[in-house]
């Protein structure tokens, strides 16, 4: 199946399939793997499972990726609070420090803002207004504006300059143009212009945009790798082997470059002074011009409280009347039989952009007690548990590895103590001691994702130290350590750079199982109610929140996902372990 | 061998200090104590009671050493040893609350309800979880022995793919998962076929001997269900690798040329061999299905060990805690060791020295 592209006859990778070549270790694992399309496909799975998580806030999100508006409200706040501003300005810059002074200590205000400090924070709140004001008007109306602040500025300078009479009478100027601008400037009264910004992009972080950079190169490989290794690297396996590290270092570095130009150029900026858009587009103080949603259109923790616990929408009995009641099935509200009295039920908050109260897309997977969107959840909580089965397992598989090949190489006295110790940990209750830690550390010394990723690392790299010396212990005499030995190269350099790439293998399985298995592990404690709660949920928690039968889109959902994940990993495992060697066993 | 088995059993002890230094560590070390919880429940109300409870609590503390530095608290969780301040007399703390100390197996009194004896309690329970995993250990050992040996014998049959398939699915289903999706299916949600929760029905007292034990069992399908599927998944394909390697055999093929017939081939021959090796798998299994107790009794809602576990880090009883990670590093430690011992008794060729 890796052949036959036409009359050249390609392999996966962009060479010629009859090109003679001396496979290394690495291109044979890579041929094996390639045999198999489960393993292939659980690949591909997976890749689409950590890409909906490091991609969940531009598929769900309750921020629009493009707005052009007009926040009305931002516009008339900041008029109307103009002449306000201007006023204590003038008041301030009427009295002298000694008063000022005095007028605090009078209030009992404990500051230790100066007479100067206020002013500058007064000018300061009557610049932020000004520009407010400035980013919806047109070109032409910024005349005025544009002088006010220059007055501003000019009070501040002359009152830095300690010329309190030219102040004065600047601050009086400065009063009555904000007075005349409030006039003047209403919104009815000028034609305002909307302003374009990306409120999804402006509120991704640095390190959510180097994974999303990275990721889309990781879903691309099948496609930019070929491409290059024909093009650029002709196909040659000698060079394919050799730029293997370039690769990976040109991919990162990109990542980083776009992570970086992203934080210089974006970073912490915020058009629109709001984090709840949907609110203020639905009520009226943005006007939107033009708006472009995300697929799904709700926030991770924004919350229906009339739709708490509603059923997938596809399901019948999930529709919902005008004032708020079920129309059918279990969730009928029933008039209680002494007073006939229905329960109370809110109508149906539709916000802005929203799916209508009875689509069958406004949730396709029900919400949870506070009616938050559970596939919405299922996408951020992806990010949780997905990071916590690899990070814990990249720990502890370099805490293994470390250990394993030390005694291993070492052997003697060394390899003793490190056998010992390796046998006391595998001792240890492991599942009971990692609850332990997540029970007792409190949230504010260690987030439980951290003592998760620890604790899980702490107690199961033992099974990858003894796979790791298991093959020291066979590969140290074997002639390209020994020749290793005779060149004299430094004994750290022989077990990293000579031994060890060749003892990797079984490390790889070993990290696939106990990826799946840190998966496993965060869900059951997550699940028990003691590890990740908020405010980004993890599969393990979202199940917690309830164990009703009723609920049984809570318990069902999250659940396939995790299993799904769990299996992939297990096949991955299986399918490296066949790879390597069809006879061994780990 | 005795000489090997003796040298483990020494071994045992520093392994259980160790775990017991660690866990005694993490939970003393983590910020906020048993006295925070246990009057937690008292501390609105005025000033009076206020200054009152403090005093309770201060008390309190003290009894238990609280007060104290770490690795006296240690010691003294260790063993009678006179380091308290005055009222705690060489043989176990004040007066009135005895310490024995765990070296003379003392496991000491939960801090909420002071008259219970956290031994006499671990047994009660013990005594729920462990028929629980003996009756999941046999079922599924059960199982996976003929799927195993099918499998084995008719390789690439349909049943012999779809029970590896199904297996393989099995394998990577999240326990707590599996239990809650048995409730949906069996319970109220569906089919209402079975109890989902706990061990007996409220009104099991007034039952007959027969109805009795027939609503135990009942309760108890789903739990055995859940705790096996993953031990059965692990042990039918091991069992299979086994059996097609050991059909691979010289003897095998010698048994085959000697006529006999393949029943006896397979099931005398074969089996013999290849049983042995899963049967020493029971000590890896152990441990696991302690663990798993945690999960599935919290689950079915079944007051055994695993329950007392996760009640006890709920309410930092330190000594429950303790307890408990004492008995399953006991439990593993011991497993492991079997399993060592099993392997050398089954294979001559291993040898220990």
């Amino acid at each position: 199946m890796t052949e036959s592209q036409g009359a050249e006859n390609l392999l996966a990778d962009g060479v010629p399939a009859d090109q003679e070549y001396s496979k290394d270790y690495w291109d044979n694992v890579f041929e094996q793997l390639g045999k198999r399309p489960l393993v292939k496909m659980a690949l591909a799975v997976l890749a689409l499972l950590y890409g909906s998580g490091i991609y969940a806030p531009l598929i769900a999100n309750d921020r629009p990726y493009l707005l052009e508006a007009i926040d009305k409200k931002e516009y008339s706040d900041a008029r109307k609070g103009l002449a306000g501003v201007a006023g204590s300005l003038s008041e301030l810059a009427a009295k002298d420090e000694a008063t000022f002074r005095r007028e605090r200590e009078a209030l009992g205000v404990e500051t230790t803002q100066t007479y100067l400090e206020a002013a500058r924070s007064e000018c300061d709140g009557m610049i932020l207004r000004i520009d407010a004001m400035l980013k919806y008007l047109p070109a032409e109306r910024h005349g005025p504006l544009d002088e006010l602040a220059a007055d501003v500025e000019g009070v501040f300078a002359s009152l830095e300059g300690g010329d309190r009479a030219a102040a004065q009478s600047a601050a009086t100027g400065v009063v009555e143009r904000a007075r005349e601008i409030r006039s003047t400037y209403k919104a009815e009264d000028v034609q305002l212009e909307s302003v374009t910004s990306l409120p999804v992009l402006e509120s991704t972080t640095t390190t959510e945009i180097f994974f999303m950079v990275l990721w889309a190169f990781i879903l691309g490989w099948p496609v930019w790798n070929r491409m290059v290794n024909r093009i650029l690297l002709k196909g040659d396996r000698e060079r394919i082997r050799e730029n293997r590290k370039t690769k990976v270092a040109a991919v990162l570095g990109t990542s980083l470059v776009c992570a970086f130009l992203w934080s210089v150029l974006v970073g912490g900026s915020m058009t629109f002074e709001t984090s709840y858009f949907k609110e203020r587009l639905t009520n009226g103080d943005i006007e939107a011009e033009r708006v472009v949603y995300p697929p799904l259109r709700m926030g991770f923790a924004e919350t229906h409280m009339a739709e708490a616990f509603r059923p997938p929408t596809w399901k019948d009995y999930a529709e919902i009347n005008e004032e708020g009641y079920y129309v059918r099935g279990p969730r009928v509200p029933e008039p209680d039989p002494v007073t006939g009295h229905i329960r109370d039920a809110q109508p149906v908050d539709v916000r802005y952009g929203e799916p209508e109260t009875n689509s069958f897309l406004r949730h396709p997977l029900g919400t949870d007690q506070m009616g938050r969107d559970l596939l919405v959840r299922l996408f951020y909580g992806a990010r949780i548990s997905l990071a916590v089965g690899l990070i814990s397992t990249v720990l502890l598989v370099v805490i293994g590895v470390v250990i394993g090949s030390i005694a291993g190489y070492m052997g003697g006295l060394t390899d003793i103590l490190l056998s010992r110790l390796i046998e006391i940990v595998q001792c240890f209750p492991a599942f009971f001691l990692i609850i332990t830690a997540v029970a007792m550390i409190p949230e504010k010394t260690l987030h439980p994702i951290y003592t998760i990723i620890f604790f899980i690392a702490i107690v199961r790299w033992t099974g990858v130290a003894r796979l790791v010396r298991g093959e020291f212990l066979r590969l140290k005499e074997q002639e390209f350590a020994v020749a290793a030995r005779a060149l004299g190269l430094s004994t750290w350099r022989i077990i990293f750079r000579h031994v060890l790439p060749n003892a990797l293998g079984p490390v790889l399985v070993a990290a696939a199982f106990s990826v799946a298995a840190g998966i496993l592990t965060e869900s059951a404690i997550s699940f028990l109610g003691l590890g990740i709660k908020h405010p980004i949920p993890s599969w393990g928690s979202l199940i917690n929140e309830s164990r009703d039968y009723e609920h049984w889109w809570i318990q069902i959902f999250p659940g396939i996902l995790i299993f799904v994940t769990v299996f992939c990993y297990n096949l991955v495992g299986e399918g490296i372990r066949d790879a390597l060697d069809p006879r061994m066993k780990v | 061998m005795l000489q090997y088995i003796l040298r483990r059993l020494l071994w045992m002890i520093p392994t259980l200090l160790g775990i017991s230094i660690v866990v005694f560590g993490l939970i003393h070390l983590a910020p906020g104590d048993p006295a925070a919880v246990k009057f937690s429940g008292m501390a609105s109300g005025e000033s009076q009671v206020g200054a009152n409870e403090e005093d309770m609590i201060r008390k309190f503390r003290e009894r238990h050493l609280l007060d104290q530095p770490l690795w006296k608290q240690y010691v003294h969780y260790l063993g009678p040893f006179n380091l308290g301040p005055k009222g705690h007399s060489w043989f176990g703390g004040s007066g009135d609350d005895p310490w024995n100390g765990i070296l003379v197996g003392d496991l000491g009194n939960e801090f909420r309800r002071p008259t219970v004896e956290i031994a006499g309690e671990v047994v009660q329970r013990l005594k729920v979880t462990v028929p629980l995993a003996l009756i999941s250990i046999v079922v599924s050992y059960l199982l996976a022995l003929p799927i195993g040996i099918y499998s084995s014998v008719r390789r690439g049959s349909v049943l012999d793919v779809t029970s590896a398939v199904l297996l393989f699915l099995l394998y990577a289903v999240p326990t707590f998962w599996a239990g809650l999706m048995l409730q949906l299916l069996f319970g109220k949600g569906m089919w209402d076929l079975l109890p989902v929760l706990g061990l007996h029905d409220k009104d099991a007292d007034d039952l007959g001997r027969v109805a009795y034990w027939i609503d135990l069992g009942k309760h108890l399908i789903l739990p055995v269900v859940c705790y096996s599927y993953a031990s059965l998944a692990y042990l039918s394909r091991q069992m299979r690798v086994g059996m097609v390697e050991t059909m691979s055999q010289d003897y095998i093929r010698t048994a085959r040329a000697k006529g006999l017939s393949e029943k006896v081939v397979v099931l005398k021959h074969a089996l013999r061999n290849s049983v042995i090796p899963i049967l020493t798998l029971l000590a890896a299994i152990l441990p696991i299905l302690v663990g798993g107790s945690i999960i599935i009794e919290s689950v079915f809602d079944i007051p055994g060990m695993g329950k007392y576990a996760y009640e006890g880090l709920l309410l930092r009883e330190y000594n429950v805690i303790m307890a408990v990670t004492l008995i399953s590093a006991l439990m593993t430690i011991v497993g492991i060791l079997l399993s060592d011992i099993t392997y050398a008794l089954v294979d001559p060729r291993i040898r220990y020295d």
